[in-house]
């Protein structure tokens, strides 16, 4: 069963989440901030990140970029979840080292999608 | 001599002089000649040589032309019996004559002569010459008299003139000076005022309340302390020679006063004499300027609030919509697992207002963003056939919702583009689900070509539909905000109506528009036209200047130019030298931050680098090109040279990529390296080469890829890499140079020596923001190499060309 790290200080967004991944049978781990998400990331060692990019007490973005710069993190997969969709937003995104993007609202299905594929190749080895 | 006064006439002196000559003489014939700019003429005569008229000039002319030349006096009894008579006076009456040169210090400035003709039966005699060289003496001293008067006059008359003059030009400036509003004064040397006007004055006492300043007294006393020294300052700048402006700001008890003062020194003879001072008050022009910048802070926060506030409601309004969204389709996923199924349509259609009003929010927050002027465009290059897939795969549920089929055309040559990725996926988006919405069991044709108008190379997008088609009223609002046919149409098909009004926005912020032709029951087509390449047309929008990759026309070799990137000097200078003799055009940059900025100055056609430089790191600088928009698509070649050790290798990496790899990016390359593009039905795969020995770099890569069609091999490690490539040559290898395990570098130097591998393109992946101990590994490497292979300079320089020869022509 793969873990999932979601990192979202909203709640009903964290809720509506989590909720659904796990009724598709995933493993859920939440954290409500950047520092949270870092801490739980090193420890749990889950096999996907979901990362909300505006967060409380260090944001998405710094969260991301030190997750990938260190050794026992940087190959867990990150997917941001951006709420801005700002013109750019994707190449921030990609720049600071996320694997995948999303943006929000999000849809379901292909966020779904999105999950399998990054877990589904490189899952069971 | 009392008659010499007033207007002394010199004429009149000699006549004077020649009738007393000849009254004591007895010779009733005489002449005076004087030279006058090199000519002899003729001033007095008396006699017989008046009486001559006219043919007194050439009676006497060889008398006087002889004295002249001999400098003697000379005396001749008989004129006729003279050899040096001039033939033309035969007939002359003249007897006897006696003529002496007149003397101004050592010049001879005339003659004077007597003579008696034949009826006065009179003869010269020696006497009768020393009294003519008396009158000579006397003509000479009374010349001199007569001009040194008339100098004399002269000047006093001039001296007369200027005072006049003066007095005139004195009146006028005292009065310009004295009645302008400007304050106007002058110093000299020693600091003490020479000129000063009215305003001057005023202004002084207005500012220091108890100045008496005046002419003679020194201008620094009276100034307060503070302001002293500035003074001070001012004047010393101005009395060494300068001329130049200050503003001057004094501020008193309630306000504040601001003078433009501008120092002229004064020069004379003998140098700087003093300084000419001009000051003009310029306090409202101050204020003025003053209220603008305050005016444009003032509009620019207020901008920038709007754009925060633009920000922040889009963000709130989202929130609470995707709760509404979010948790009615979970709901409804819940009520298909508990049964009750009845409860599903509601809840669908909670969800689809959500979706609805989500779709509006989103489309009033682009426009309002437009019309404030705040939409910037993201300009950066992109496949415009990885555009189509991923649109087409955004809208095919949308398309076969009514039972329509939705068919692709994509040009064979429309490559690249280099334009907002997003506004124009958007658009196209925007026009399919329209075409969509509005055919049922029909057909939606997109299509993707380019086209050469006007000069300019664009790309046009058309989306055509056998749908209900439009009127030509409908035709005309079409574009309009909230312009669908009727609110029945909107009920019936949905849609926000602003979806048009912004693709035709962002269409025109793009240098393009979009056009629609459209018959009512047969169909509608529109059709986006945009530029392939954003460059400079229009103020509105952010544009990069970007170098178009895909020059169609091959650059000559002796229009190219070549930056230099190295720290080395005599590696710098042998390199560019030995380009420059091959005909190419180069500029150097001696270190990393330098060749940035160069880069970005010139945008060259190749760039050469060297990999191990102090300060900014070779790998930092490749880092940079590959980051810049305007760079990135510039081949650089890395090298280094070790100077004493005749040692040096280059890179010919055909493009470079740094981790974590984007695959935009990825994508992009891939596309580029293409060799059967274009080709319909292609027989065999491209096929590439993936060697990297981290799994999940392998892995992100590799489903990349695979989406784009190509066939991958992957290999771990060089020596298999190696061993894939002698069974199979690929069309493309990805090698990552950061491999631990292996040495990137010396599997490239494997690779050149096989002639038929030499022309795989290489696409070499490295790291961004190189932690220090990756670039010691880098630098490892290349030392190994270095090492290993001893290519004289002469061969790396050789090579160096060979490797910009090659990109030259790709």
């Amino acid at each position: 069963m793969s873990k999932i790290l979601l990192v979202e200080d909203n709640e009903m967004n964290l809720d509506m989440l989590s909720r659904r991944l796990e009724r598709r049978g995933y493993e859920l781990i939440i954290a409500m901030d950047g520092a949270k998400g870092i801490e739980l990331a090193l420890v749990e060692q889950p096999d996907l990140i979901l990362m909300d990019m505006s967060l409380p007490v260090v944001d998405g973005w710094e969260a991301t970029r030190r997750l990938k710069s260190d050794e026992a993190t940087q190959q867990i997969p990150i997917i941001a979840l951006t709420a801005h969709a700002i013109a750019g937003d994707r190449e921030r995104c990609l720049a600071a080292g996320c694997d995948e993007y999303e943006s929000k609202p999000v849809k379901f299905p292909r966020l779904l999608g999105k999950i399998e594929d990054i877990l589904g190749i490189s899952g069971d080895e | 001599m009392a008659t010499i006064m007033q207007r002394p006439n010199i004429d009149d002196v000699l006549f004077k002089i020649i009738n007393r000559a000849s009254k004591l003489e007895s010779a009733k014939h005489g002449f005076i000649y004087l030279v006058d700019d090199n000519f002899l003429k003729l001033r007095v005569a008396t006699g017989f040589f008046v009486d001559m008229g006219q043919h007194q000039l050439l009676t006497t002319q060889d008398i006087v032309e002889v004295v002249i030349r001999t400098q003697e006096a000379l005396f001749l009894e008989d004129y006729h019996k003279w050899h040096k008579r001039s033939a033309q006076h035969e007939y002359a009456p003249l007897k006897s004559v006696i003529a002496v040169p007149i003397w101004n210090n050592s010049d001879v400035v005339g003659v004077i002569g007597l003579a008696h003709i034949e009826s006065d039966q009179l003869q010269f005699t020696a006497l009768d010459i020393e009294a003519l060289e008396l009158f000579a003496e006397l003509t000479s001293i009374a010349i001199d008299n007569i001009r040194l008067v008339a100098t004399s006059q002269n000047e006093l008359a001039e001296r007369l003139l200027a005072e006049q003059t003066l007095q005139i030009d004195q009146t006028n400036l005292t009065a310009l000076v004295e009645n302008t509003q400007d304050s106007i004064w002058s110093i000299d040397v020693n600091f003490d005022v020479v000129i000063m006007n009215e305003t001057f004055r005023q202004i002084r006492q207005f500012l220091y309340e108890e100045d008496d300043l005046e002419r003679g007294k020194n201008v620094l006393i009276g100034i307060p302390e503070y302001d002293r020294d500035e003074w001070r300052q001012y004047y010393e700048r101005a009395l060494s020679g300068e001329h130049f402006s200050v503003e001057i700001h004094e501020v008193l008890d309630d306000f504040e006063i601001y003078f433009e003062v501008s120092f002229s020194p004064i020069i004379d003879s003998s140098g700087v004499a003093g300084v000419a001072c001009i000051a003009r008050d310029i306090t409202v022009r101050k204020q003025s300027e003053d209220q603008l910048t305050k005016a444009k802070e003032a509009a620019e926060a207020a901008n920038h609030a709007k754009s925060a506030f633009l920000a922040n409601m889009s963000h709130e309004l989202r929130t609470p919509l995707n709760a509404i969204i979010g948790y009615s389709e979970m709901l409804q996923e819940d009520v298909v697992d508990f049964g009750y199924d009845e409860i599903a349509p509601d809840l669908r259609k909670i969800q689809s207002a959500g979706s609805h009003l989500l779709d509006l929010i989103n489309n009033i927050l682009d426009l309002s963003k437009i019309e404030a002027g705040r939409m910037e465009l993201y300009v950066e290059p992109f496949s415009v056939e990885s555009l189509i897939q991923d649109v087409q795969d955004a809208v095919q549920m949308l398309v076969e919702k009514n039972n329509n089929t939705l068919d692709v055309q994509i040009a064979d040559d429309v490559g690249i583009m280099n334009g907002d990725m997003t506004k124009v996926r958007q658009t196209i988006i925007n026009l399919i689900s329209n075409a969509a919405k509005f055919t049922e069991q029909g057909s939606v044709v997109l299509s993707a070509y380019r086209e050469v108008s006007d000069g300019k190379d664009w790309l046009r997008f058309s989306v055509s539909d056998t749908g209900i088609g439009m009127t030509t009223d409908q035709l005309q609002e079409v574009f309009k905000e909230f312009s669908q046919a009727d609110v029945s149409t909107t009920r019936k098909y949905g849609g926000t109506g602003l979806g048009l009004t912004i693709s035709r926005r962002f269409c025109q912020l793009m240098g393009g528009d979009i056009n629609v032709e459209s018959a009512v029951g047969v169909g509608t087509t529109f059709t986006v036209v945009l530029p392939v390449s954003l460059t400079d047309t229009d103020d509105e929008f952010k544009e990069v200047k970007y170098k178009n990759h895909a020059k169609q026309s091959g650059t000559q070799k002796s229009n190219a130019l070549v930056l230099v990137i190295d720290d080395d000097a005599n590696v710098r200078d042998l390199i560019a030298r030995s380009l420059q003799r091959d005909g190419f055009t180069v500029e150097v940059a001696e270190h990393g931050q330098q060749g940035l900025e160069m880069a970005r100055l010139i945008l060259p056609d190749i760039i050469t680098l060297d990999v191990m430089m102090d300060g900014m790191d070779g790998w930092q600088v490749l880092n940079e090109i590959k980051s810049s928009p305007e760079l990135l698509n510039i081949p650089v070649i890395m090298l280094t040279m070790v100077d004493d050790k005749n040692h040096g290798f280059a890179l010919g990496a055909s493009d470079y990529l740094t981790k974590p790899v984007d695959r935009g990016k990825l994508t992009t390359l891939m596309q580029k390296y293409r060799p059967n593009k274009g080709e319909m039905g292609r027989l065999a795969p491209d096929k590439v080469l993936i060697v990297e020995d981290d799994k999940a770099v392998r892995d992100v890569m590799e489903r990349t890829i695979s989406r784009l069609g190509w066939e991958i091999q992957t290999a771990e490690n060089g020596r298999i890499a190696l061993d894939f490539i002698a069974e199979d040559v690929p069309d493309l290898i990805i090698l990552d140079l950061m491999m631990p395990e292996m040495d990137g570098f010396q599997f490239l130097t494997e690779i050149k020596r096989v002639e038929a591998w030499q022309s795989i393109p290489i696409i070499v992946v490295t790291a961004k923001d190189l932690t220090k101990e990756e670039q010691q590994f880098l630098h490892q490497q290349v030392q190994s190499v270095l090492e290993k292979q001893a290519h004289t300079r002469e061969e790396l320089v050789q090579e160096i060309h060979k490797l910009i020869l090659s990109r030259m022509e790709s």
